[in-house]
């Protein structure tokens, strides 16, 4: 929608005679674009009330025929941050390409595929080192390591204490640790009023 | 099934299948069809329990987004256990629940089955009926899950001569094996409640 004013200021400011052609063109963009975003970026257009260039039929033809494809399953808020923190959470965790003979593992416990020269890899805090597509994935639903089930998370946060206390509260990836830090506000004592 | 899924069962296949070492365990698997989604395992039951010697098959499913998610085991060949459907052959073990990892093959699986056939686990059950019977009559459970395994996994052992009478009494009156075992078990091995539960 961000491209609807600007075409209609277009359309409205420029003659006739030169508004044609990029009209045309115009159009084959804007369907090309309606076509290519996703289905909540639809539903949100086609819910919308009508823009003033609603007779052009041309603009409309996509997005009707994309109605039919059913939404993807809604993800709740409270999922979407939780991914949303896991995947802030992935980043802090060290990545390296495989050298053969260095240390960490030699096979991808995941994919059972052996380790080669220049693949990239993430170490998770217990020293465990698999392919970062395979452990990633397995991050994603579960934040332990698939090999001593050691939780990521809570040696994440351990091993940032020591460095950075005050990065903390941004770190924790359960709501409960997401409580207020500023203290509630003191009653200032009565003799203050005077 | 996703190219990793599909290249990682191989492997665990291959390991399976040429290891003399797991061979050794009594853990065996084998494959029905080319796409590794359907499988079948085969466990020794342990020794020193009432299971020993017997030969279990089980029924592994593969899901797509293996090994991210857990196999689908279950139990083919009927079995007492207080963690194992005597009816259905579901297993409640948790590495195939909440505590499944990507690092657990085929091969851990089974070895894990095999040492809950060794280690029941009444307190967390999965068959009501055969826990209850494991915490208040212990003996009563022993003798009937060694008869289970020897007339349905053919543990060898002498059978309990009182309790096998009592199910050649119900397969005479027409009754099917394994029902008249399942009947005969939940009843406390009392044959006219059995039979009453059976023709009711």
């Amino acid at each position: 929608m961000g491209n609807c004013l600007p075409f209609l200021y277009r359309c409205g400011a420029g003659d006739e005679e030169d508004d044609t052609a990029p009209l045309q063109h115009r159009r084959s963009t804007s369907s090309f674009a309606s076509s290519a975003s996703t289905s909540h970026e639809t539903t949100s257009v086609a819910n919308s009330a009508p823009p003033p260039y609603s007779h052009d039929q041309n603009v409309y033809y996509p997005m009707q025929r994309e109605q039919g494809i059913p939404a993807t399953p809604a993800v709740s808020e409270e999922e979407q941050l939780r991914l949303a923190r896991r995947l802030g959470l992935l980043q802090e965790l060290p990545t390296d390409t495989f050298v053969e003979g260095g240390k960490g593992d030699v096979e991808c416990a995941i994919c059972m595929v052996d380790l080669k020269d220049g693949d990239p890899i993430r170490f998770l805090p217990c020293l465990h080192s698999y392919h970062v597509d395979c452990v990633d994935d397995w991050l994603m639903r579960s934040f332990t390591c698939p090999s001593c089930m050691e939780p990521v998370d809570s040696a994440l946060l351990s091993s940032y204490t020591t460095h950075n206390v005050n990065d903390l509260a941004g770190l924790s990836s359960s709501p409960a640790c997401a409580g207020p830090t500023v203290p509630p506000p003191q009653p200032r004592p009565p003799s203050t009023f005077q | 099934m996703s190219n990793i899924a599909f290249q990682r069962l191989q492997r665990e296949f291959k390991e399976v299948i040429t290891n003399a070492e797991i061979a050794q365990t009594g853990i065996r698997l084998d494959t029905s069809d080319d796409t590794l989604t359907k499988l079948k395992g085969e466990i020794k039951g342990p020794p020193d329990s009432p299971y020993e010697g017997g030969t279990f098959k089980l029924d592994i499913i593969i899901p797509d987004n293996y090994p991210f998610h857990p196999p689908k085991v279950s139990f083919e060949t009927k079995i007492w256990h207080p963690n194992i459907s005597s009816q259905t052959g579901t297993i409640c073990l948790d590495i195939l629940k909440d505590q499944w990892a990507a690092s657990l093959t085929l091969r851990t699986v089974l070895l894990s089955v095999q040492s809950l056939l060794a280690a029941p686990e009444p307190s967390d059950p999965q068959d009501a009926v055969v826990a209850k019977q494991c915490l208040t009559h212990p003996q009563m459970f022993t003798e009937t899950a060694r008869l289970w395994a020897q007339v349905c996994a053919d543990a060898p052992g002498e059978r309990n001569s009182q309790l096998y009478k009592k199910l050649t009494q119900l397969m005479d009156m027409g009754v099917g094996k394994e029902s008249a075992l399942s009947a005969l078990s939940c009843n406390s091995w009392d044959v006219s409640k059995a039979t009453e539960h059976l023709f009711s």
